[in-house]
C-alpha cells in the first residue's frame, strides 16, 4: 500500500519520514480497500484517489469517520501497528500456527498475513516449514501444499516450479483439500503421487500442462469429477491410477492416443458411457482396469488396427457393458487374464478364445450368456457360474457345469428347474453359483 | 550533544553516540552539519516514548552495531536478554509505541525487541487467547468465518 503525504501536509514532516500519523492531509494510492480505515483512523481529513477499487470515486467523510468510531472500539493490534510491522512480527511466529491461527483473528490482520508481498518473502525463506516435494514423510510441523491458503498456494506452486522437482510422492499423508491448479507450473515433474490421501474436488486441467510427467497416481482419494481431456496432452504417460476415487463422466477419448500409457487404471469410480473407441487398440497399454464403474454399451475391438498387441490384461467386470463377448480378444497373443464379469453380456462364448496360449484366467460369470462353452486349456481358470443358459462340454477335468434358469435370476439356489438350451453332455448342477 | 523535540515540545539533550543508534537521526546529522544546534523535530513521538527510547539506547550505547537482516525464518524470539525482557514490561499502549518510535527513527534492534515481545505473546496461544490478550475484536462475517473453517478444516480434526 502506498501511503503518499501531499505537499501541503505537516510541516515537520521530513522527507525520510514515511510516517503519517501527524498529518492532516493525505493521499492513499492504490490502496487495498479493505484495510484502510484502520490505518486512517487518527486523521481529521482525507481524500481518497477515485481509481480506488471498490470505492466510487471520493469516500464520503461522515461514512469514514463512523468507521473511525467503529474502529476505535477495536483493540490497539487491529488498530495501531501498521502492516510491515505486523508482517515483522510474524517473523517470528511458526508458519503453521501463523496461517491456522493467527489469520483468524480478524480482517486486518489476516489482510496482513495475505498480503501479496508479504507471501512471497515468506515462501521464499521459510521453505523448511512446507512440505518439500519429494519428502516421504510429513514432518508435523510442516504444511502440506494443498492446505495453505489460497495465495500462498499459488506462490509455493512458483517456488516447487524453480526447484524443479522430478517426483511428488505424497503417498497415505492423510492429505485433504483440492489438487491446486498450480500443480501446471511444475512441468519438471515425471511423476505425481497422491495416492492414499483425502483429497477432494476434481483433477484440475492444468495437470495437462505436465508434459513430462510419466506416472500420476491419484488413486484411493475422493476426488470427482470428469477427468480432464487435457490428460491427452501428457504424450510421455506410461500409468494412469485413478482408481477408487468418485469420478464422473465418460473417459475421455483422448487417453487412448496416448502412446506410451503402460497401465491405465480407472477402477472403482462412476464413469459411464461407452468405453472410448481405440482404447484397445493403444500399442503399448499392457494393463486396462474399468472395472467397478458404470460403462455401458458394448466391448469394440478393431482387429485391423491391432499391430503389435501388448495388453496382458483386461478387467472391464461389474460395469454395464451390452453385446457379445468379442472374439477379437483372441487377438491379444499376450493375454493373460480378462475379466467380463458382472455385466449384461449375451451371446455365445467365441469358440477361439480357448486357443489362446497364454489366457491363464477368464472370468465370465454373471452375465446373460448362453450357448455351448468352449473347451478352455486345462491351465485356464474360467469362471462362467451366474449365466442364464450356458452349458459347458466335458474337459479333461471334470469340471462342474454351471448352469442357471431364467425363473433363478432372483434368488431361488436350488430346486427349480432349469431350462437348458444347450446340449447336455454331462452333469448338470441346477445351482446358481456352482456350489454344489 | 545533540536536542531532539519530540511531538509535544518536550526537549532532550543526549550524546551523540546515543543520538547515532537512530539511523533517522544519524543521516539527518550528517544532512544538517555539525554547527547547527538547532533542536531536531520529531513530530511522531511523544515526550514519554521518547524518554524510553532513549532509555533503550542508553542501555545499549556499547552494544556493536546492528548485524544485517539475516535470512534465516523463523526467527527466534527466545534470545532476549534479561535486561531488555525488564525494559518491555510495560503496558501494551507503550509497547506499541516504542514499537511505532523505533520504526521511525530506524532503530532496528529496539524494532526486533518489540516485535519479538509480541510475538512471544502470540506463540503458542489459541485465536480467542490472542484475542483476548490484544483485545482483538473479531470482524469477520459467519460466511468468512465458514471460508476460513473451511480452509482450517485440515488441521483440527486431528
Amino acid at each position: 500500500m502506498n501511503v503518499c503525504p501531499t505537499p501541503d501536509s505537516s510541516p515537520h514532516q521530513h522527507e525520510s519520514s514515511n510516517k503519517i500519523s501527524d498529518l492532516s492531509c493525505f493521499v492513499i494510492q492504490n490502496a487495498a480497500a479493505i484495510a484502510l480505515p484502520k490505518l486512517m483512523f487518527n486523521f481529521k481529513s482525507f481524500e481518497l484517489t477515485s481509481h480506488l477499487v471498490g470505492l466510487p470515486g471520493k469516500y464520503e467523510q461522515s461514512a469514514f469517520l463512523n468507521s473511525v468510531q467503529s474502529r476505535q472500539k477495536l483493540g490497539l493490534f487491529q488498530s495501531k501497528l501498521p502492516p510491515e510491522i505486523m508482517q515483522r512480527i510474524f517473523e517470528y511466529i511458526p508458519l503453521r500456527h501463523l496461517l491456522f491461527c493467527v489469520a483468524q483473528l480478524c480482517k486486518y490482520v489476516r489482510s496482513c498475513i495475505m498480503d501479496r508481498s508479504f507471501v512471497a518473502s515468506t515462501l521464499k525463506y521459510r521453505q523448511k516449514e512446507l512440505m518439500a516435494p519429494s519428502s516421504l514423510k510429513k514432518l508435523p510441523q510442516q504444511i502440506a501444499w494443498m492446505h495453505l491458503p489460497t495465495p500462498y498456494q499459488l506462490e509455493f506452486a512458483k517456488f516447487l516450479q524453480c526447484k524443479k522437482p522430478r517426483r511428488i510422492n505424497w503417498r497415505y499423508l492423510d492429505l485433504t483439500g483440492v489438487i491446486p491448479s498450480g500443480i501446471g507450473l511444475i512441468y519438471s515433474l515425471k511423476s505425481l503421487f497422491l495416492q492414499g490421501n483425502r483429497l477432494f474436488g476434481s483433477i484440475p486441467d492444468e495437470i495437462g500442462e505436465l508434459v513430462f510427467l510419466q506416472f500420476l497416481d491419484l488413486s484411493e482419494n475422493n476426488l470427482s469429477g470428469s477427468i480432464p481431456a487435457s490428460l491427452g496432452k501428457l504424450n510421455c504417460l506410461m500409468e494412469l491410477l485413478l482408481k477408487e476415487n468418485k469420478f464422473t463422466g465418460s473417459i475421455p477419448r483422448e487417453i487412448c492416443a496416448l502412446n506410451n500409457l503402460n497401465i491405465l487404471d480407472l477402477s472403482h469410480n462412476k464413469f459411464s458411457g461407452a468405453i472410448p473407441p481405440g482404447l484397445f487398440e493403444n500399442e503399448h497399454l499392457r494393463s486396462i482396469y474399468l472395472n467397478n464403474n458404470e460403462l455401458s454399451g458394448s466391448i469394440i475391438i478393431f482387429p485391423s488396427l491391432l499391430n503389435k498387441p501388448n495388453l496382458e490384461t483386461i478387467l472391464l467386470n461389474s460395469n454395464k457393458l451390452t453385446g457379445n463377448v468379442p472374439s477379437q480378444l483372441s487377438k491379444f497373443t499376450n493375454l493373460l487374464g480378462v475379466k467380463l464379469s458382472n455385466n449384461f453380456l449375451v451371446g455365445n462364448i467365441p469358440e477361439i478364445l480357448a486357443e489362446m496360449k497364454q489366457l491363464r484366467t477368464i472370468d465370465l460369470s454373471d452375465n446373460q450368456l448362453q450357448g455351448i462353452i468352449p473347451e478352455f486349456r486345462e491351465t485356464v481358470d474360467l469362471r462362467i457360474d451366474g449365466n442364464r443358459d450356458v452349458d459347458k462340454s466335458f474337459t479333461v477335468v471334470e469340471r462342474i457345469m454351471e448352469k442357471e434358469c431364467i425363473a433363478c435370476e432372483f434368488d431361488c439356489r436350488a430346486q427349480c428347474t432349469c431350462v437348458g438350451q444347450g446340449e447336455p453332455k454331462k452333469r448338470r448342477v441346477e445351482t446358481r453359483n456352482g456350489d454344489i | 550533544m545533540v536536542k531532539i523535540t519530540s511531538s509535544d515540545n518536550q526537549e532532550f539533550t543526549i550524546a551523540k553516540e546515543i543520538a547515532n543508534q537512530s539511523v533517522l537521526i544519524k543521516n539527518m546529522l550528517e544532512d544538517v552539519g555539525e554547527a547547527d544546534d538547532q533542536p531536531i523535530p520529531l513530530p511522531n513521538v511523544s515526550g514519554a516514548i521518547l524518554q524510553k527510547v532513549i532509555e533503550y539506547a542508553t542501555m545499549h550505547k556499547d552494544d556493536p552495531p546492528a548485524a544485517p537482516e539475516e535470512e534465516t525464518r523463523p526467527k527466534s524470539s527466545e534470545d532476549i536478554e534479561e535486561r531488555d525482557k525488564e525494559f518491555m514490561n510495560v503496558d501494551q499502549g507503550t509497547l506499541f509505541e516504542v514499537i511505532l518510535a523505533a520504526n521511525y527513527l530506524d532503530m532496528k534492534n529496539l524494532l526486533d525487541l518489540g516485535c519479538k515481545t509480541v510475538a512471544n505473546m502470540i506463540k503458542g496461544k489459541s485465536v480467542e487467547e490472542i484475542r483476548k490478550t490484544f483485545n482483538i475484536v473479531n470482524d469477520f462475517t459467519p460466511e468468512e468465518e465458514e471460508q476460513i473453517r473451511k480452509e482450517n478444516e485440515w488441521c483440527e480434526d486431528r
